[in-house]
C-alpha cells in the first residue's frame, strides 16, 4: 500500500474543508481530490479522504463505486477513456480502441507501465455527431482513425509529458 | 431544408459569455417580460404553449411548474437536467456551451414562476470543459443583475449553482439525479411521490432538461400562440435532432415538430454514408431500431405510429448496411447493463440477462425457446421496472426483434441445434 | 378516507396507506422481500408488484399509495408472470442450496418460492454471487454473499437504525455488492456484532455464526458443562420455537438444557443483580469522589465495542463492570469451582444469549485467567432453539425445571435487563435503598420504560438529585454520545443498549419486528411483577457469594473478577 505525502495530505483536507462548508458539493470536491491521487481512491487514500471529510468509510466507497469517474486502483496521468456507446461504435471506435491499445501494448483497463496511461472503455461522452471519440482527460478527440490517435497518443508523450 | 432556430437562436451567433452580445439579441426578454407577469400568469402562457418536456417523457411543463406552484414549502428548487447522457443526442451541449446565458434567463424565469430561489445545474461529468463557460455565464449574469438578489429591481431573488455528475447515465433520471444531487448513489426513487412535491432535499422541485428551458424566453417574448403555431397540434415548437452515426453530414439541427424521418436522414444529413440504409435508431440509446421502410413518418413526442416509434430525446442514429444488425443490439444491450444503477431487480438482473441472452443467440447456440424467454422478461422490465431506466431498456432489442426478425430468425436456423 | 377494491373486496383506509396495508386490511398477504415493517420503504426488490386497473406498468405495493375508486389485482396472471420472473432472476444468480443454509425454513424467498410452485430450470445463464467463500471472521456474524438479493435490508439498519456503517454496497447494476467496503471480511470492518443485520436478512446471506457443533461435541466430552441462560432468553424461546412473541418460557427452558445434557442450569438473573450491586456502588463511589460522569452502563457488548471504536474518548466514561455473562463466567471458574469442588479446567461454561456481540465478548482477552476462558462458548436463542428441535423435544409439553444452586434465585430487576431501560430501573431501585436506607414503595420506574428511542428522567436520591438518560440502538446512542463527548450531556447515569428494545430486539433472537418487541417486553415486566424479590440487594444468592467469597461490593476480587478494561478501536475506522 502506497503512503500519501505529507503535501497531498494537507491538499486534501483543504478540499475536505470545502466540502464541509456546505456538505453540498461532494462529487466536485471528491473528482479534484482524485487528481491529486493517481486518479484513484484506494484503501490508504479512501481512508485519509474519509477522516478529512468526516465521511465513514463505508459511505465513500458505497458512492465511488457507484460512479464511473472514480477507481479505486491506480490509475496512469492520462485517462483515455474511449467511448463504445453505438454512435461511436457504428463510425470505427472498436478500430480505433484497438490502435490505441496496440500502440501503448495494453489491454482496456490497463495503464501503461510507465504510468502514463490508463485506457478505459466508456459509454457516451457526448460527442455523436463527430464520432468516433475519445476523451483524454478532460479534453476531446473526435472524428478519429487509427492514425489519427497514434499521432495525438505520440504528441501527449512527447510533447504534454516529454 | 431550412432549420427554424428557436432553441438554437443564439448558438454560433453571439459570445457565449457577453451579456451585451446576448441582450443585443433580444437576450433577457423573456425574463423582463415575465417579471412584469404576476408568476400565475408566466405558467398559464407556457400552459398555452403547449410545451412538452424535451428530455424524453414529454410531460406538459406548465403542468409541471403549476404544481410546483401550488406547493407550500419553506424552499423550492429549479432544477436543470444538464445530464445527457443518452447515446446520440448531444444538443444539450451544444446549447450550453453556445448560449449558457440562455439557461439562466429561462432558470430565473421558472424560478419566478413556481416561487423558487435556487436553481442548480447538473452538469453531467463529461462535459468538464463545460463547467468553466458556465461559471462565467453564472457570474456574468450576476453581474449585470440578472442574476442574484432582487432582480431588475423586481424583489425577486435567484441563483443558479452547478452540480457535477461522476459518470452515470442513470442520473439523468430526474429522480436519480436528485439523489446525485444530495450526494448518494444515483439510485432512482419510487414515484409517487413526484419530485414536484418531495424532490431535492425533500423539497418541491422543478425539473427539466436544457433544451425545455431554452424555449421558455423565447414563448414569453414571442406569445404562446406563436410558439403553438409551430410544430404539430400534440407537440408545440421545435426539436434538437442530433444526426449520428453513418451520414454524410452529421450534427445538432433544429426543426419544427413533424418533420420527417427521411428527410432528416436523406435530406438534411445527405444519406447514408459507406453503403445502404440498414437501421436508424431512433431517440437515443433507448429508442426503437427501425429498418428502412420505416423512415417515412413525421417525429413528435408520442406519435406511436404504426412502429412504435417515440421521438424520445431526438438522437438519429444511422446504421449502413455493412453492419450486423444484432451486434448493434448488443453493443446498445451492454450500454443498459453497465448503466443499470442496481436498485431494482427486474432492471439490475434483467439488463445482464438479456445480454447474456442474447449473445447466446448471436453466438448461435440459441434456441427458438431463448427469442421468447427474451420477450417475456423484456415484458416483465417493461412493466416492473422501478425507473424509467429499466422500462425503456427492452425498446432497442424488442423493437430489432420485430423489425429485423429475419436476422434473428436466420441465425437461430442456420447455426443452432435443433429444438 | 379512501375506498378501493382489491382482487374484488372493497377496503376502506385511511389517505396515505399503501397497497400493500390496504391489501392487509382486506385480508391479503402480498407477498414481499425488500419491505421490512421496520423500515423506510425501499420498493426494489419489486416482488410485490400488483395490477392496478389503468395503469401500464405494474405497482409495487409496498410504495404505492391508494387512490379512491382504485381497483387492484394482487395475484392476476400477469402479476404472477412478472413475480415468476423475478424471482427466477434472483435465482440466476443465487446459489439455491437450501439444505445446507441456516435459513432453511425460515427463509422469506425459500416462502416464496413454494407458494410460486418453482419446479422447474432457470431460464437465464445461472452466475453465482461472489468466490464462493463464506465470510467466517466475525464471531458474531456469517456473511454468504451468494445468498444475497441486493434488498439493502442490512445496509439499511447497518447505516442508518445502528449508525455503525460497516456494510457498504460496491458498484453498481449487475454488479452491486452489499457488503464492507474494498471486499474486506467482516472482522476487519467497524462491525460491532449486534446482529441486527442478520434480524434484518430475508435470506440466509448473514446469519448467526454458528457454534452449535462444538457444544454438542462438549456435551459428550465427560467435562461438567454448565449453562446460564439471560434474562431475555426466557421471554424470546418459545417464541423461536413457534409459539407466540412474548410466551414466558423459564421453566421449560431449563428442563430442555438439563435433557440435551447440561449438567448445571444458572440464571443470569443472578450475575444481572451482581452487576447491580457492582455497578450501582461504582456509579456512587464515582458521585462521592468526582469520578467520570455520566457512567455509563457496559452490560451490552456491541455497544461496548461501540464505544471502543467511535468515542475511544469517552471510555472512562464507561462502568468497568463486565456484562452479566462476563461475571458470572467469571464466577463459575472461580467461585462455583470451588464450591462444586471442580478444577476450571473440568468446567465447559456455556451461556445462551439474545446476543450475536456476546460471542466476541467471550473471545475478548480480558475475559479469561490462568489461560482459561470465564465463557467458553455462546449459544443465541436461534441455535438453541435449533438444539431443541434437533433433540426430538417437544418444547410445548416440557415441565416446568428450576435452575441449579448455588445461583438459583434471580430477581425481578434481573429479569428486566432484557428490556431497555431495566438496567437502569434495577439500579436505581438498589441504589435508592442504598443511599436513603428507606424502602421504596414504588419500585415501577415506568419513566425509563418504553421504546423511545432517547428517554430521560431524573430522581431525587436523599437530596441528590440525579439525572439519567436510557438509550437503545446504536443510532441513539450516538446522539447521547455526541453530547458526552462535547461535554454538553447533563445527566449523571446513562443506561445504553445496543439493540433497539435491548436485549429482546437482540441480534441472536427470532426474527423481529417492533409489534412482536413489545410483546416480548411486556413480558419481561409481567415476570417482573410476579417475583417475590424485585431488588438485587435481596436476592439471597448475592447475598450469599459475596459474605463467602467476595465480601463487598467493588472489593478487590470484585475488581479481579467482576469488573474489565477497556481497548481504543478507533484505529479501524481510519
Amino acid at each position: 500500500m502506497r503512503q500519501l505525502s505529507r503535501e497531498t495530505i494537507d491538499q486534501l483536507q483543504r478540499l475536505a474543508a470545502v466540502y464541509k462548508e456546505t456538505n453540498e458539493r461532494l462529487m466536485e470536491v471528491l473528482l479534484e481530490m482524485q487528481k491529486l491521487t493517481d486518479n484513484c481512491f484506494d484503501r490508504e487514500t479512501l481512508g485519509v479522504v474519509s477522516d478529512a471529510m468526516g465521511i465513514p468509510e463505508s459511505k465513500m466507497y458505497d458512492y465511488i463505486t457507484f460512479y464511473s469517474r472514480f477507481s479505486t486502483e491506480k490509475r496512469g496521468k492520462y485517462i483515455i477513456r474511449m467511448c463504445k456507446s453505438a454512435p461511436c461504435h457504428v463510425c470505427g471506435a472498436r478500430e480505433v480502441a484497438r490502435s490505441i491499445c496496440d500502440y501503448l501494448e495494453v489491454e482496456p483497463g490497463d495503464t501503461t507501465d510507465d504510468g502514463l496511461f490508463t485506457v478505459e472503455f466508456c459509454e457516451c461522452i457526448g460527442l455523436c455527431e463527430s464520432s468516433p471519440s475519445v476523451m483524454i482527460n478532460d479534453e476531446t478527440y473526435s472524428d478519429l482513425t487509427p492514425d489519427k490517435i497514434r499521432g495525438i497518443l505520440d504528441y501527449y508523450r512527447k510533447e504534454v509529458s516529454p | 431544408m431550412e432549420e427554424v432556430r428557436i432553441a438554437l437562436r443564439n448558438v454560433g451567433e453571439i459570445d457565449p459569455v457577453s451579456v451585451e452580445e446576448f441582450r443585443a439579441r433580444g437576450g433577457f426578454e423573456g425574463l423582463k417580460r415575465a417579471l412584469s407577469m404576476g408568476p400565475k400568469e408566466v405558467i398559464d402562457e407556457i400552459i398555452a404553449s403547449k410545451i412538452r418536456g424535451r428530455g424524453g417523457a414529454g410531460f406538459p411543463v406548465g403542468l409541471k411548474w403549476d404544481m410546483v406552484r401550488g406547493m407550500e414549502a419553506d424552499q423550492k428548487y429549479i432544477v436543470c437536467n444538464a445530464d445527457e447522457g443518452e447515446p446520440a443526442t448531444n444538443k444539450d451541449r451544444i446549447l450550453m456551451s453556445g448560449d449558457p446565458l440562455s439557461l439562466m434567463e429561462s432558470m430565473t424565469i421558472a424560478g419566478y414562476a413556481v416561487g423558487a430561489t435556487k436553481g442548480l445545474i447538473y452538469l453531467r461529468a463529461e462535459y468538464p470543459y463545460l463547467f468553466p463557460v458556465l461559471r462565467e455565464a453564472i457570474e456574468a449574469a450576476e453581474q449585470s443583475g440578472f442574476l442574484g438578489r432582487d432582480i431588475l429591481g423586481s424583489g425577486f431573488d435567484f441563483s443558479v449553482a452547478l452540480v457535477s455528475g461522476g459518470g452515470a447515465y442513470v442520473c439523468g433520471e430526474e429522480t436519480a439525479l436528485i439523489e446525485s444531487i444530495e450526494g448518494k448513489r444515483g439510485e432512482s426513487r419510487f414515484k409517487p411521490p413526484y419530485p414536484g412535491a418531495i424532490g431535492l432535499y425533500d423539497r418541491p422541485t422543478v425539473i427539466n432538461n436544457v433544451e425545455t428551458l431554452m424555449n421558455i424566453p423565447a414563448i414569453l417574448t414571442g406569445g404562446a400562440e406563436w410558439f403553438r403555431s409551430i410544430g404539430t397540434s400534440d407537440s408545440s415548437g421545435t426539436k434538437l435532432f442530433t444526426l449520428c452515426g453513418n451520414l454524410n453530414r452529421r450534427g445538432i439541427f433544429e426543426f419544427p415538430m413533424g418533420v420527417s424521418l427521411r428527410d432528416l436522414i436523406f435530406d438534411v444529413g445527405e444519406g447514408v454514408c459507406g453503403g445502404e440504409l440498414l437501421a436508424v435508431q431512433l431517440g437515443g440509446g433507448s429508442g426503437p431500431i427501425l429498418n428502412a421502410d420505416q423512415i417515412d413518418v413525421g417525429l413528435e413526442i408520442d406519435h406511436m405510429g404504426p412502429h412504435g416509434i417515440a421521438l424520445g430525446a431526438g438522437g438519429v442514429m444511422v446504421i449502413n448496411d455493412s453492419h450486423d444488425i444484432l451486434d448493434i443490439v448488443e453493443n446498445t444491450m451492454e450500454f443498459f447493463a453497465d448503466e443499470s444503477c442496481g436498485k431494482c431487480t427486474p432492471c439490475r438482473e434483467g439488463t445482464i440477462q438479456l445480454l447474456r441472452l442474447l449473445r447466446k443467440i448471436k453466438s448461435g447456440r440459441g434456441r427458438v425457446s431463448d427469442l421468447e424467454n427474451l420477450e417475456e422478461l423484456a415484458e416483465v422490465m417493461t412493466m416492473a421496472s422501478l425507473c424509467g431506466l429499466g422500462q425503456s431498456s427492452p425498446i432497442p432489442l424488442i423493437s430489432a426483434l420485430k423489425n429485423f426478425n429475419e436476422e434473428f430468425v436466420s441465425i437461430l436456423e442456420g447455426r443452432c441445434a435443433p429444438w | 378516507m379512501v375506498t378501493l377494491t382489491i382482487d374484488g373486496q372493497s377496503v376502506t383506509v385511511k389517505d396515505g396507506t399503501t397497497l400493500l396495508d390496504a391489501a392487509s386490511a382486506a385480508g391479503i398477504r402480498v407477498p414481499t422481500l425488500c419491505f421490512h415493517p421496520d423500515q423506510k420503504v425501499k420498493a426494489n426488490c419489486r416482488i410485490c408488484v400488483v395490477e392496478v386497473e389503468g395503469m401500464k406498468t405494474l405497482a409495487p405495493a409496498c410504495s404505492t399509495p391508494v387512490r379512491e375508486g382504485m381497483e387492484v389485482r394482487t395475484i392476476s396472471q400477469k402479476v404472477r408472470m412478472a413475480r415468476k420472473n423475478i424471482l427466477e432472476l434472483i435465482f440466476a444468480h443465487h446459489s439455491k442450496d437450501c439444505l445446507q443454509c441456516d435459513k432453511n425454513g425460515t427463509c422469506e424467498l425459500q416462502a416464496i418460492a413454494e407458494e410460486m410452485h418453482f419446479d422447474y430450470a432457470v431460464r437465464y445463464p445461472v452466475e453465482i454471487k461472489g468466490d464462493g467463500k463464506k465470510d467466517l471472521s466475525s464471531p458474531s456474524v456469517t456473511r454468504d454473499v451468494s445468498k444475497c438479493i441486493d434488498c439493502n435490508r442490512c445496509f439499511s439498519v447497518c447505516n442508518d437504525v445502528q449508525t455503525v456503517c460497516a456494510l457498504s454496497r460496491s458498484k453498481r447494476g449487475y454488479q452491486t455488492l452489499v457488503g464492507p467496503a474494498f471486499g474486506k471480511e467482516l472482522a476487519e470492518t467497524v462491525c460491532i456484532g449486534c446482529g441486527q443485520c442478520v434480524q434484518a436478512c430475508p435470506v440466509g446471506a448473514l446469519t448467526v455464526h454458528d457454534d452449535r457443533d462444538e457444544v454438542w461435541s462438549m456435551l459428550d466430552s465427560g467435562k461438567e458443562v454448565v449453562v446460564q441462560i439471560a434474562p431475555a432468553v426466557r421471554v424470546t424461546l418459545a417464541e423461536a420455537l413457534g409459539e407466540d412473541p412474548g410466551v414466558i418460557s423459564t421453566g421449560r427452558v431449563i428442563t430442555a438444557l438439563r435433557r440435551l445434557g447440561f449438567d448445571k442450569v444458572f440464571d443470569t438473573d443472578f450475575s444481572a443483580d451482581l452487576t447491580i450491586m457492582e455497578e450501582g456502588t461504582e456509579f456512587l463511589n464515582r458521585l462521592k469522589n468526582g469520578g467520570a460522569l455520566p457512567m455509563i452502563t457496559s452490560c451490552s457488548p456491541g455497544w461496548i465495542k461501540f464505544c471502543e471504536t467511535f468515542y475511544p474518548e469517552c471510555l472512562p466514561h464507561l462502568s468497568t463492570c463486565k456484562s452479566p455473562q462476563g461475571m458470572f463466567g467469571a464466577v463459575i471458574k472461580t467461585y462455583y469451582a470451588e464450591y462444586a469442588a471442580k478444577d476450571p479446567e473440568d468446567i465447559y461454561s456455556v451461556s445462551v444469549m439474545p446476543c450475536t456481540a456476546k460471542k466476541f465478548e467471550a473471545k475478548r482477552p480480558e475475559m479469561g485467567r490462568d489461560g482459561y476462558r470465564d465463557i467458553d462458548a455462546v449459544l443465541t436463542v436461534q441455535e438453541l432453539a435449533k438444539m431443541i428441535r434437533y433433540a426430538g423435544i417437544d418444547f410445548g409439553a416440557l415441565r416446568e425445571g428450576t435452575f441449579d444452586e448455588p445461583f438459583g434465585t434471580g430477581s425481578g430487576a434481573g429479569e428486566i435487563f432484557g428490556s431497555t431501560g431495566g438496567v437502569m430501573e434495577a439500579a436505581l431501585r438498589t441504589v435508592y435503598e442504598v443511599v436513603t436506607g428507606k424502602t421504596l414503595e414504588n419500585l415501577d420506574f415506568t419513566v425509563v420504560r418504553g421504546f423511545d428511542g432517547v428517554k430521560e428522567a431524573a430522581f431525587d436520591l436523599g437530596g441528590k438529585k440525579v439525572r439519567v438518560a436510557v438509550a437503545h440502538g446504536l443510532g441513539n446512542a450516538r446522539k447521547v454520545m455526541d453530547a458526552v463527548r462535547a461535554g454538553e450531556a447533563a445527566y449523571d447515569f446513562i443506561e445504553i443498549m445496543a439493540c433497539p428494545g435491548g436485549c429482546i430486539g437482540g441480534g441472536g433472537n427470532p426474527i423481529r419486528n417492533w409489534k412482536k418487541l413489545s410483546r416480548r417486553m411486556e413480558a419481561v415486566y409481567r415476570l417482573d411483577k410476579a417475583l417475590p424479590i424485585r431488588k438485587s440487594h435481596e436476592n439471597p444468592a448475592v447475598q450469599r457469594i459475596y459474605r463467602d467469597y467476595l465480601t463487598e461490593p467493588n472489593s478487590e476480587r470484585c475488581h479481579e473478577l467482576l469488573h474489565t478494561s477497556y481497548v481504543d478501536r478507533s484505529d479501524i475506522v481510519k
